[in-house]
Order: structure tokens, then C-alpha cells, then sequence
């Protein structure tokens, strides 16, 4: 039933004559837009609105921007190094880890995946899930704010509502770990074509993509399920960042003194030693690149490459991980707000 | 008390106020505008919480920004809070009553005061979480007032208070003012603020557009004519009457056989004095009078509306 | 009086139920580490106890527990306040705004070096057992812990003070700067260590050194190793450090507006 009253349609004007304005005979206001009749979106795109939206917040901040640049240094540091010492490091790491010189192509996945791996550019790609995941787009925001009562009184599920919250972490990590990796591929290609870049690493570019999913993918999973439980974006900063320096430094540690009973170069000790948040992309990102851990610009002191992390373990525990995060996001997500006495 | 000379102040690009000068005394006075006015920019001022772009600001002859004497003797009740909700009502007016520089011998026995004062000593041991709205004000209320200042500023205290909380808050605020304290109150509910006060500063777009007295500013409004609506049996005569008067500028009847007629005229007062007379004269019978115009919402939408006019063109 | 009281009540919300689980968190987190290698000793080639004590204090005290608990919670002082929107009973208060941030930065420093020494208590004891807290290693980190924290603790505090998401860029620079970079400086030639705070305190206590750190350049810079910090410059720094960002937090707290606001972090 239409309850709003009928409009006066205007009387048309004749051409050429000056235009008035019909002053309607209702005193209410027209109120005509709601019942539009227009094209919809269809509901496939719910999720893109409340994403969309996020994004617009974060990335219009130019400190974002800022943040992100950084990143750009690990890959800048190794094309340079590379452009300019590169094959003699590789011939002086050949003849020192016989090892490398055994697989088919290591040169330029060895750069990638040290610039990928650096602690600049996992700091970096952190820090940027934090800004996008605990921030003021986060879902603990919306949380302080009972903002969800708003959200989910319109038309969008919680699905939509979560799925784009995920997307606007995964996108904005997605995008600040792809653009150097892509540019440092680029690099290669534009230089080395001529050199065997593309004989050599022909699946470079297929690796560099997995692995610039794989932070994206794992931070929003995670940040979601901990920004769902929380009503102080503070506090998912604090306890993120917090899970994944004290898992970051208790790894190796956790690693040094269980070396006795599993050795170095055990698939028990490799697990170990990458039981951090931190320390399961890095092994998921050895698998991709299938490259022995070798600290490319800093040799350690003992002439020795940590072999590849066990695959499989890795990937049930970033997906248990991921699983548990989303599962727990969604129960969690309600249009009430619950008052406690 | 608080003298704003030219004070304008800006964020960024956005105006907040714009050339303001004004003097509160004594005595209630309502802070009244749409949002985005800049009252809230205002009372930031006045409290210290800002410092002015350009112009001067005093409260109590001082500049109020990180005062201490200043805070000394004013008194701030903010519109909003998260973070006090595990404190009960009587801690948080205690430790604010410690922030205030009371003696702490004193301090309890003011704090119980105060409490009771606003009507809240049965519930002043509940942790403010489980307070209602109009609870979280009247504690407001309370820490603002524990210090006894001399001028007291309240954002937005009637909002969310039901119609009982509103009367017994504006009875508390007309106390205050009957001891003689400067009381300034931001307020959207204008019947309300009607009833605290005749006092207002009127702002819009960040520029204030009338100050004192209501009626005398409605009074001062010529471009606007007075409504007056009288009923009587003999409407229609009693408006051919009324508009043989010459401050009379129209005389209007809904039908033939209305029984009210509205009446505009530039010139009320006149129009008040000689009423009766003519009333009388003539034998009109005469069953209501009033004037649907003469209150603050007409004040307030004339110069408001009058003002974004101007400053859409 | 009253700044008793507002001290007890900043101490009173530091000690809250939360907070004390995140500190009994960070408490248990190297003791476990610790319990687990009292496991290892009977095999012949365990980790030999400074060692262990020295990996543990390194970089989970010094490395995270310290810089952790001092951003959080120094950057908590204001921002927590913002984002409550409290700030504004605090500003409007006839107290002076340096005198209500010194006392709720004391409060801030007791718990965080509390906690602290609490977890190198419990390391010690489990390590060494009774002569724990009689070994070198824990006496001088007991010793220095009240001094990282006021050092850290007064830069993000003066981080807090000036801008507006001190957590986030107190966590990039602990856990960045501090922790990531100074894996490099430990072996970048010359005086580039002097530009991490960690390297003071490592040269006031040389046990702070993990192991495995400081792999040599060995392929191009053999001639030029670090230069080492003397103790009275690792001395002088850090109290520089300790004033003039305290100073400076006191001096902008006082200065600046602060208005509530959503996004305070």
C-alpha cells in the first residue's frame, strides 16, 4: 500500500517560456525517492559495499601510503645487490653451499624470496593489517560503536558483512606486498630476459603471486576473528601485534633448546623453529619458492642452509588457524547489543 | 563571566565558529543551533579544552585554556563518556572531587552531598555501567557541581531523559542559577530550554546570530510578522474588524464558518494593547487567544532558515 | 592528597583483571621456555644455563616483554583517554596537565617494571635455582630493567603526546626499528649500532647479546667491525633519552589540545 500522498505533477511549460517553480499542495515533502524503482545491485555484491567502504577510509590516509612505501626497500636493496654483485654472491654461495648449485634454477627465486622474507617487509605487511584490521574500519570499532545493529538491520547477511571486512584487510595487504614483488619481477624481466630469466625461473611470477596472497589471506583471517571478540581496536593492536612478536622471538628460542633432542636439520626442530605466526608464512613462502632459508646479505657464521620446513604441517596449521579465526568471528557477530548489568 | 571577543576558530578548512563575541553573565543561558553549528566548538572554548584561532576567549578574566585557576571554579558535564563504566557513581564523583583540589577530609561528605543533591544516593554505589541515560547525566551533574564552581557548562544534558528526568534536571539547573551561577546549557529541545530560560545564544554555521532575551529578539524580528490565533462565535466579523486596523496585515479564515481567525501584524505590542478595547466596543466573544509565534522553535527556525538562505546564496 | 589518590587510581586501572592476566601471560610465556629446558638437561649436550639465561633475556625480556608492556601501556596513558572520551573531565580539571601525566606515567612505570622483574625472578629461579638472583646475569638485569623502562616508557609516552596512533608506530619502532634493525647493526661496520637504543643496553650488559646475532659480513667488510659503545656514552644516552622525552611529553601534554575522538588508535 502506498501511503504517501499522490503528487500534483507539475504543469508543463510551454517551449521557450521562463521556468517557474510549482509549489506542491502537500505539506509533506516529496518523498518520492523511496520508492525507487531503479536497478538494483545484485545481492552478490552486498559483501563490496560494506569493503568498499572500509577501503575508501584507509586508503585516502596518506600516512597509509607512507607506511606501505617502505615496503618497497627490501626489493629496491635486492635489485640493486643483485645488478651489481649479484653473480659473484651467487658463484661465492655456490661454491660454499654446493647445495644451491644442486637446484635447477636458484639465482633469481633466491631474491625474491629473501626480499619477501626480509623483517622489513613482514613488518611492514603487519603493520598494515593492523591499520587495516584494527583500526577505525575494524570490526571492534563497530563494535564500540554498536554499529552492527545498523549493518545488519539492512539488507546484507553477516556473510556480506564479514566477508567484506576480510576483503578490505586482505586487499590492502595484498596490494602493499604485490606492487614491490611485481616491480622486482618486472626488474628481472626487463634486465635478465636476455640471461635465461625466463628459462630459469619461468614460474617466478606464479610463485611471487601465492606468496603475496598468503600474509594477505592468513592476517585477515586472523585479525577478523580477534576483531570480532573485541570492542577496542587498542586492544586487537596490541593483542595481534602481541601473538605475533612473542610467538616470532619464542620460536627460535623454543628451537635452540629442543636441538639436542631433535637436530638442526629435522623435520621436527624445522617445524619448530617455525612455530610463530611469522614463522609459518616464512615456511609456506620456502615451500613456494622451494628455496633453502640462506641469509642473503647478512652469511651467518656457520656454513649451513636450513633446509625447506615440512609442507603439509604447515598448511593444516594456516588453515586450523584461519578456520578457527572465521568460525569464531562468525558466532561471535550479532545485531543485539547485550547489556550486562 | 565568559567573554568571547572575536573568537574564531578553525580546523583545517572547516570553520568551527566564525567572529564570535559574546558576554554570559550570571544565570542560565541556553546554547542553542543546528548540528554543526559550532556550539560544541563553544563550549570546547569555553572550557578550556581549546585554544581560539584568533580572537580572545576569558572565563572569570583568565584565558581558560590548561587553567588550573580557571577549573578551579567551572564546572564541565560532557555529552558523551565510554570509559567510566566500572567505576561506581560514588568513586567517580570521588576521584573527580580529588581532581577537583577539594580538601579530602571534605571530600566525602561533599560527595554525598552532591549525590543527593541530584537525586542519586540510592544508586550511587551501582557501577555506572548499569546506570540508565538519565542516571549518567544526573551523575554528570554531580562531578560538575562537587567542586561548587561558579560557572558551569553542560553539553547537551537533557538528551536522553525522559520527560519526569528533564523536569527534575531543569530543576536542578535553576537552583543552581538562583545561587548565582553562570549555567550554560547546549540543548536541541527547544519546549525544554524554553522553560529553563529566556536567556539564548543562537548560532548557526559557526556564526552567532542573536543573543539575549527571546522575546526581545522575536520582538526585534520585523520581517516577520506576529501570528496571533482568536477564537470567538463571531470570527468572521471580528476579522473584518481587525482589518480596518492599520498594523493590522492580514486577517485569515480557514472557511466561511471558522470559528478562528489568524491574524499578522508587525506590531504586537500595539495590537495587545488596543485588543480588548475594540473587544469590548464591540461585544466580540472572545473563547481563546495566543499566539503561535511568540515562542523560541519560531525564533529558532525563522533565524536559522533566514540564515542558511544567506549562506546558500 | 589528591595526587595520591590519582596515583592509586591510575594504579588501580593498571591492575585490573585484564591487565593482570596479560602480565601473568607474559610472565609465564619464558618460564615455560625455561621449564622446558630444565627438561633437556640430562642429555649431554643441553644448552648450559647462561646461555639459556642470556637467549631468554635477550630477546624475550629485553627483546619483547620490556618493549611490549611499554608501548601498551605508555601509550595508553593518553590515547586510552581519548578514546573513551574521558579526556575532557581530565583537561578541565583544576590540576596542572603535566603534574596528571607524571603521575600516571609513575604508575605505568612501577607495573610494567613489576612485571618485569617478576619474570627475570622466576627465570633466574628456575635456571639456577636458589642462587638465581646471586648470578650476574640476573642481578645486572634487575639492575637495568627500571632503567629500559623508564627509556622506553618516556618515548612512547612523547610519541603518545604528539601523535595520533602511538601504538601502531610504537610497535613499528620496538619491534621494527629496535628489534629488526639492530640484527644488522650488530654487524654493520662503524658507529651504525649507536643508532638503536637496544645497543646501549647491550653495552651496559653484554649478556643482552643472543648468539646467533652478529653473523659477520664476511664477504665485504671484514676490516670494519662495529664499534663498540663505551659505558659511560650507553650511560649518558639513556638517561638523555629518559629526560628529554620525558620532558618533552610533560611539555606537549601541556601545550596541546586533545579532544576526544573515535580514532585514537
Amino acid at each position: 500500500m502506498n501511503v504517501n500522498p499522490p503528487m500534483i505533477p507539475p504543469i508543463p511549460t510551454p517551449p521557450g517560456a521562463p521556468q517557474e517553480s510549482v509549489v506542491p499542495n502537500s505539506p509533506i515533502a516529496d518523498l518520492s525517492y523511496r520508492n525507487y524503482d531503479g536497478p538494483l545491485r545484485p545481492p552478490i555484491f552486498r559483501w563490496w559495499t560494506v569493503c568498499r567502504m572500509s577501503l575508501r577510509l584507509l586508503w585516502k590516509k596518506p600516512w597509509f601510503w607512507g607506511i606501505a612505501a617502505i615496503c618497497l626497500f627490501p626489493y629496491l636493496i635486492h635489485a640493486i645487490f643483485y645488478y651489481f654483485a649479484g653473480s659473484v654472491t651467487i658463484q661465492i654461495l655456490a661454491i660454499q653451499f654446493p647445495e644451491l648449485a644442486d637446484l635447477p634454477s636458484f639465482k633469481f627465486p633466491l631474491q625474491m624470496y629473501s626480499a619477501f622474507t626480509g623483517n622489513i617487509n613482514s613488518i611492514i605487511l603487519l603493520t598494515i593489517a593492523l591499520l587495516a584490521g584494527a583500526g577505525s574500519t575494524s570490526i571492534a570499532a563497530d563494535n564500540q560503536a554498536n554499529a552492527l545493529q545498523v549493518y545488519l538491520s539492512k539488507p546484507i547477511g553477516k556473510g556480506d558483512y564479514l566477508l567484506g571486512k576480510w576483503m578490505c584487510i586482505f586487499l590492502s595487504v595484498f596490494v602493499v606486498a604485490a606492487i614491490p614483488a611485481i616491480s622486482l619481477y618486472l626488474f628481472f624481466l626487463t634486465v635478465y630476459a636476455t640471461q635465461g630469466f625466463l628459462h630459469d625461473a619461468p614460474w617466478l611470477w606464479l610463485q611471487t603471486l601465492a606468496v603475496t596472497l598468503l600474509p594477505a589471506a592468513f592476517h585477515a583471517s586472523l585479525l577478523v576473528g580477534i576483531a570480532a571478540w573485541s570492542r577496542s581496536p587498542r586492544m586487537v593492536t596490541a593483542i595481534y601485534a602481541g601473538l605475533n612478536f612473542i610467538t616470532y622471538v619464542m620460536a627460535p628460542v623454543l628451537g635452540r633448546i629442543l636441538s639436542h633432542v631433535y637436530h638442526r636439520d629435522t623435520w621436527q626442530n624445522l617445524l619448530i623453529t617455525h612455530a610463530s605466526l611469522q614463522g609459518i608464512l616464512d615456511g609456506l613462502a620456502q615451500n613456494i619458492f622451494h628455496m633453502p632459508d640462506v641469509n642473503l646479505l647478512f652469511i651467518r657464521r656457520e656454513p649451513h642452509l636450513t633446509p625447506m620446513p615440512p609442507l603439509w604441517p604447515l598448511v593444516i596449521a594456516s588453515l586450523v588457524l584461519m578456520g578457527i579465526s572465521l568460525a569464531a568471528a562468525r558466532a561471535k557477530i550479532h545485531a543485539v547489543e547485550v547489556v550486562k548489568g | 563571566m565568559i567573554v568571547l571577543e572575536h573568537a574564531s576558530r578553525w580546523y583545517g578548512q572547516v570553520i568551527g565558529i566564525n567572529d564570535v563575541s559574546c558576554r554570559i553573565m550570571p544565570g542560565i543561558t541556553a546554547l542553542l543551533g543546528p548540528n554543526g553549528a559550532g556550539k560544541s566548538t563553544l563550549i570546547k572554548l569555553i572550557t578550556g579544552q581549546l585554544r581560539p584561532s584568533t580572537g580572545t576567549v576569558t572565563v572569570l578574566g583568565e584565558a581558560p585554556f590548561a587553567n588550573p585557576r580557571v577549573f578551579r571554579r567551572l564546572g564541565y558535564c560532557p555529552e558523551l563518556e565510554r570509559g567510566c563504566d566500572d567505576m561506581t557513581g560514588r568513586y567517580f564523583v570521588t576521584l573527580l572531587a580529588h581532581m577537583g583540589g577539594l580538601p579530602s577530609a571534605s571530600i566525602p561528605q561533599r560527595v554525598s552531598e552532591v549525590i543527593e543533591f541530584v537525586g542519586m544516593t540510592e544508586n550511587a554505589d551501582r557501577k555506572i555501567g548499569g546506570y540508565s541515560k538519565g542516571m549518567r547525566q544526573r551523575i554528570k551533574i554531580a562531578q560538575g557541581v562537587v567542586h561548587d564552581p561558579d560557572v558551569l557548562v553542560l553539553d547537551e544534558p537533557l538528551n536522553g531523559l525522559d520527560p519526569i528526568g528533564r523536569r527534575e534536571v531543569t530543576g536542578l539547573l535553576t537552583g543552581l542559577a538562583d545561587k548565582g551561577k553562570c549555567v550554560v546549557v547546549s540543548s536541541h529541545i527547544l519546549y525544554e530550554v524554553e522553560h529553563l530560560t529566556r536567556n539564548i545564544l543562537l548560532m548557526n554555521h559557526g556564526r552567532l546570530l542573536a543573543q539575549g532575551d527571546i522575546y526581545t529578539i522575536r520582538s526585534l524580528i520585523d520581517a516577520h510578522p506576529h501570528r496571533i490565533a482568536i477564537r470567538s462565535k463571531h470570527a468572521r466579523a471580528l476579522a473584518i474588524h481587525l482589518l480596518n486596523l492599520p498594523y493590522v496585515l492580514s486577517a485569515r479564515l480557514d472557511a466561511p464558518d471558522a470559528t478562528q481567525v489568524e491574524v499578522e501584524t508587525r506590531s504586537p505590542d500595539t495590537f495587545y494593547s488596543q485588543f480588548p478595547d475594540m473587544v469590548l466596543e464591540h461585544g466580540f466573544d472572545i473563547t481563546s487567544f495566543e499566539s503561535p509565534d511568540n515562542n523560541l522553535e519560531s525564533v529558532f527556525k525563522y533565524l536559522v532558515n533566514e540564515s542558511g538562505t544567506k549562506a546558500t546564496q | 592528597m589528591s595526587d595520591l589518590y590519582l596515583f592509586q587510581n591510575a594504579l588501580k586501572d593498571l591492575l585490573r583483571p585484564r591487565r593482570l592476566l596479560l602480565a601473568l601471560f607474559l610472565i609465564a610465556t619464558p618460564t615455560l621456555l625455561v621449564i622446558l629446558w630444565r627438561m633437556t638437561l640430562k642429555h649431554a649436550d643441553a644448552i648450559p644455563p647462561d646461555s639459556i639465561y642470556n637467549e631468554v633475556s635477550g630477546r624475550i625480556i629485553f627483546g619483547f616483554i620490556l618493549v611490549l608492556l611499554s608501548v601498551v601501556f605508555s601509550t595508553s596513558v593518553i590515547s586510552q583517554e581519548i578514546e573513551n572520551k574521558t579526556v575532557s573531565y581530565l583537561l578541565t580539571r583544576p590540576l596542572p596537565r603535566w603534574r596528571f601525566l607524571l603521575l600516571k606515567f609513575i604508575a605505568v612505570f612501577l607495573v610494567t617494571t613489576a612485571i618485569a622483574e617478576i619474570a627475570v625472578i622466576v627465570i633466574a629461579q628456575i635456571i639456577y635455582g636458589s642462587s638465581g638472583l646471586g648470578q650476574a646475569g640476573p642481578r645486572q638485569d634487575m639492575a637495568l630493567l627500571p632503567l629500559g623502562v623508564l627509556t622506553f616508557g618516556s618515548l612512547f609516552l612523547m610519541i603518545a603526546s604528539l601523535l595520533n596512533r602511538p601504538l601502531i608506530l610504537g610497535l613499528m619502532y620496538g619491534f621494527g626499528w629496535e628489534s629488526v634493525m639492530s640484527i644488522f647493526a650488530a654487524s654493520a661496520p662503524g658507529s651504525f649500532n649507536h643508532l638503536f637504543l637496544i645497543s646501549y643496553f647491550r653495552a651496559l650488559a653484554p649478556h643482552l647479546m643472543p648468539s646467533d646475532e652478529g653473523g659477520s659480513l664476511q664477504l665485504f667488510n671484514s676490516n670494519l667491525p662495529p664499534t663498540p659503545i663505551p659505558i659511560w656514552l650507553a650511560w649518558t644516552v639513556l638517561s638523555s633519552v629518559c629526560v628529554l622525552c620525558l620532558g618533552g611529553a610533560l611539555y606537549f601534554f601541556s601545550t596541546r589540545e586533545y579532544v576526544p575522538r573515535d580514532d585514537a588508535e
